[in-house]
């Protein structure tokens, strides 16, 4: 055992005439960093974005409306959905995990892509490096304390909160998109296809007409109806392929985009 | 210690660091946080399909059928003599591959001696793995449901009346469709209300308004979070944070019954090491043991184990629709 030391921090005011403590002030941190400097999130388990033909999104940060595909994630869960527990010897391919899976899902038209390839970094959140849609964060729990790996999506950028408060996660929607035109350029996804856009045109085409039966103050149905409206006819019009220069342009002002948080749907008007 | 003169006239503050406590215990038990308390398990829409004990493979198969009965007419014959051609029958299968999970707790005897507070000791802890279990079980159907493939919503909005419309045409269109269960999101259930706020069935109305967007507790106060026969349209809808995201977008889901299946493997055959305070629930496929290794260092350990399994039933058996909407 060491040589023991008086102790340094007495965890005591200071008496009148005694020793100045100041030197147990630490800077203040508004972090939500823990002591051992790993920001608090609740670990979780990694994942494969893919794509089924049937989900698209209309843009709402892009130059003009694009159908961009939603994304799913495959979140690789070891006994949810067929990921099965790696057996010993097979720490070295972690792929075995959910190779089962993916195929069942390839089988029945899930599109996966490729979490190696590099997505540059103009189609990522400002200060994000260009690499891979997936990223990991070391985190600890903040119920636990337990050390862990969060994977995240690489547009959730994590942000300090309030102290004690687990890591804030704001998701970039204007890169987000742009890099969802992106594949659809590049090919890595089909466009919409026609009977898919008809099927979603069907819908919105309901909404207009239950708009405008709706028992209210005209002024008031008028303009749910309008937006309605403006929903479908924005539907109909929107690309099913972007043009290259739509993913080139510069984003619209990210804050902006970003205190558009959340849209509001046209029933709400 | 040191002596401490107490000057008068003789006040609390001078005396009570020497003769009293900085603090006292309220005489009420220890309080236990806020906690998402949704029992998935009791909602009996997660079937058990199977269990995987004593059979040699971790994986479950669930067979399905079709193309029969009333899924294929007879057929009008030409003639008189025309043969009848025999038709196919359509088989397939969905699986469910388990897993173990783990959970533990532990302290040093010092920690056990000393301690003031019964509930946070190893003994008093043992009692909660079965809410971990639940939830376990509710974080991994809420993953198994973000992967349903057709979507209802839109990434880029947030649920609205015309979203819950849309997904009871799902289930009305498809004839043979059964009763869905609705799971989204606190935030998107918040939203879906605020929604319906606008729907002018509730101008004027204030019963109606009141009983669908009242805050609405149980029995013991808490907010209820299942809400059967959600605005009378016919289907139960729950909300839970162990709801996924993805893409910036809440990936609510709605199944039938069964339309997504659990499996497990039974312990009542384990034989831990340690068969002193061992604890079985085979029905959970769940073992709780204690294990002797940190008896040398003068802690000691429960662990917690259980094997399960979750997946989507096949879409040719039940309709299986996300809920999405934005975050």
């Amino acid at each position: 055992m060491a040589l023991p030391s008086l102790p340094r921090d007495l965890g005591r005011p200071a008496a009148a005439g005694g020793p100045s403590l100041a030197g147990l002030l630490r800077p203040a941190s508004l972090g939500s960093t823990t002591r051992d400097g790993l920001p608090q999130a609740v670990p979780n388990q990694p994942f494969l974005y893919r794509h089924y033909a049937r989900n698209w999104r209309l843009s709402q940060h892009l130059e003009v409306p694009v159908l961009l595909p939603v994304l799913k994630k495959h979140i690789i869960a070891p006994g949810v959905n067929g990921n099965r527990t790696l057996r010993r010897g097979e720490e070295g391919t972690p792929a075995l995990a959910y190779r089962n899976a993916v195929r069942d899902a390839l089988d029945v038209g899930w599109v996966y892509l490729d979490p190696d390839r590099t997505i540059g970094a103009d189609l990522l959140p400002e200060g994000v490096a260009a690499g891979p849609y997936i990223r990991e964060l070391e985190v600890q729990h903040p119920k636990t304390r337990a050390a862990g790996l969060r994977f995240i999506e690489a547009w959730d950028v994590p942000h300090n909160g309030l102290p004690g408060d687990p890591v804030r996660f704001v998701f970039d929607r204007v890169t987000y998109e742009r890099w969802l035109a992106s594949l659809l350029v590049d090919g890595q996804i089909e466009p919409c296809a026609d009977y898919v856009r008809e099927g979603h045109l069907a819908t919105l085409e309901k909404r207009v007409d239950r708009a405008k039966g709706l028992p209210m103050n005209s002024d008031v149905r008028d303009e749910r109806v309008q937006a309605a409206q403006e929903a479908l006819d924005t539907y109909r019009d929107a690309l099913a392929m972007p043009d290259a220069s739509i993913v080139d342009r510069p984003a619209e002002d990210a804050s902006k985009a970003k205190r558009t948080r959340r849209n509001r749907s046209t029933a709400d008007v | 210690m040191a002596t401490v003169t107490v000057a008068p006239p003789y006040n609390n503050a001078d005396a009570q660091g020497t003769l009293g406590h900085s603090y006292v215990f309220a005489a009420e038990a220890i309080r236990l946080e806020i906690q998402d308390k949704l029992n998935m398990l009791a909602l009996g829409v997660v079937p058990l399909v199977g269990d995987l004990a004593g059979s040699g493979s971790d994986t479950v198969r669930i067979t399905d059928f079709g193309g029969i009965g009333f899924s294929t007419a007879m057929t009008a014959m030409a003639s008189e003599t025309d043969t009848v051609a025999p038709t196919p029958v359509d088989i397939g299968y969905e699986s469910i591959t388990v897993a173990p999970y783990g959970l533990g707790h532990a302290e040093t005897y010092f920690s056990q001696i000393i301690g003031r507070e019964d509930v946070v000791k190893v003994d008093g802890l043992r009692a909660y793995i079965g809410d971990s279990w639940l939830k376990t079980f509710r974080d991994q159907v809420c993953v198994a449901g973000a992967g349903m493939a057709t979507d209802v919503g839109s990434a880029s909005t947030t649920l609205s009346v015309d979203d819950h419309l849309d997904l009871l045409t799902a289930y009305r269109t498809t004839e043979g469709a059964r009763r869905p269960t609705v799971v989204v999101d606190g935030q998107q259930y918040d939203e879906l209300l605020r929604s319906y706020r606008t729907e002018p069935a509730f101008g004027g109305n204030t019963a109606d308004f009141t009983s669908l967007l009242g805050l609405k507790t149980e029995a013991d106060g808490s907010v209820m979070q299942v809400h059967r026969d959600f605005a009378g349209m016919g289907h139960d809808l729950v909300y839970t944070s162990s709801v996924q995201q993805s893409g910036g977008a809440y990936q609510g889901f709605a199944f039938s019954p069964g339309g997504i299946g659990w499996a497990r493997a039974s312990t009542a055959m384990a034989r831990p090491a340690n068969r002193n305070e061992l604890i079985l629930v085979p029905e959970l496929g769940l073992l709780i043991e204690e294990i002797t290794a940190g008896s040398a260092q003068r802690t000691r350990e429960i662990q917690a184990t259980a094997i399960l399994g979750f997946a989507l039933a096949s879409t040719r058996t039940h309709v299986l629709r996300g809920f999405i909407s934005t975050t």
